[in-house]
């Protein structure tokens, strides 16, 4: 299952890093961009994010004075993704149970830090939520870039029959 | 399993993801980490594993979260044109959900709150916003659904994939079944 990383792997990183990247810097230039008065694009980062988070103040870090445009779990697992997007983590593919493994171990963490408050066992920190967060999003990361990487080899769009159509005629 | 098995599995999870994003209440759970998203991307390859007579590797996991992400998108947007309708017919609209998530964002200063709404009092913004909207919602769906399809085989494929294409070594040919034994050396 292990394999030396080639160009394909080096590129699909890479592709997956300017992605959560991109993502990374949208949520940080929320703030940023509220602080500097431009608040129309601002306003914007916002409300998009505001799909794929709750924004609760108290639960998002502050930065210029003003929240960021996640909280400090999602925070935590887009910075995760992006950094170990940036490093070869090949070695959790050595075998299926060692990946799984891996996984659960991230994943777990993750799960009880979110649902041991509701029950009163355990409270959350910023900093817990945000390691945490890291870490699910560290473990993720190689998966996906592993998961692109034999994507973009086995090219599955090559077998589609509107490769082999031609436009036929002409003017002359 | 081939390209077409991948369909049921893709249409079952991107369908759930769609509706359950789409529905006003029960799509505030997309806000603990995207999890109808990665949830519907992890179902599609729990399915897709379940069937599938070979080892699925994670690129055929990411390609069906890709799959799901898609689909998801399609089915959330198809949701929210008539839910649109009917806040239109309440005489609410799309914009006026815009503000009232523009009340709901914490720390906002008042000038952007108030740039929003200078923006949203135009004619035509309604179409603009949802058209961005959901380009924004198909970006973010189908990265998290990629991510869902590639969690979901690591956790449920528990067997050893026999060759991966482009990964370790070249498969060892097996000898020939049918061959007659060597004759005893001539001592």
């Amino acid at each position: 299952m292990k394999a030396p990383e080639h160009g394909i792997g080096i590129y699909a990183r890479f592709l997956l890093a300017a992605a959560w990247g991109i993502l990374c810097l949208s949520f940080t230039a929320a703030p940023v961009l509220a602080a500097h008065a431009c608040n129309k694009t601002a306003a914007i980062l916002y409300l998009f994010f505001s799909f794929i988070c709750h924004q609760i103040p108290e639960r998002s870090f502050l930065v210029c004075g003003h929240t960021l445009a996640v909280c400090h779990r999602c925070s935590g697992i887009y910075l995760g993704l992006f950094l170990a997007a940036l490093i070869d983590l090949s070695f959790i593919h050595k075998s299926p149970r060692v990946r799984r493994c891996w996984v659960l171990a991230a994943t777990v963490p993750l799960v009880l830090d979110a649902l041991l408050p509701c029950v009163g066992l355990w409270h959350s920190g910023d900093l817990s939520r945000f390691l945490t967060g890291m870490l699910f999003g560290t473990a993720a990361a190689p998966l996906l870039g592993r998961g692109v990487t034999e994507l973009l080899q086995e090219a599955p769009w090559r077998r589609f029959p509107f490769r082999n159509l031609s436009l036929k005629g002409g003017l002359s | 399993m081939n390209d077409a098995g991948m369909l049921k599995p893709a249409l079952i999870g991107g369908v759930l993801l769609g509706i359950l994003s789409a529905l006003p209440v029960i799509s505030l759970f997309n806000c603990i980490c995207c999890a109808w998203v990665i949830g519907g991307g992890i179902l599609a390859a729990y399915l897709y594993v379940k069937d599938s007579p070979v080892a699925v590797t994670l690129g055929r996991g990411v390609a069906l979260g890709l799959m799901t992400g898609i689909i998801g998108t399609i089915v959330s947007g198809l949701f929210m044109v008539p839910l649109f309708m009917l806040w239109n017919r309440g005489g609410v609209g799309i914009m006026g959900q815009v503000r009232e998530a523009l009340e709901r964002i914490p720390n906002l200063p008042p000038e952007a709150e108030e740039s929003i709404r200078a923006l949203s009092e135009r004619g035509g913004m309604d179409v603009l916003f949802f058209a961005t909207s959901l380009i924004f919602m198909l970006g973010t769906y189908c990265l998290v659904a990629m991510l869902g399809g590639a969690i979901g085989v690591a956790i449920f494929e528990r067997r050893k994939p026999n060759s991966t294409p482009g990964y370790g070594p070249p498969p060892t040919p097996e000898p020939p079944v049918n061959i007659p034994p060597p004759p005893p050396p001539d001592m």
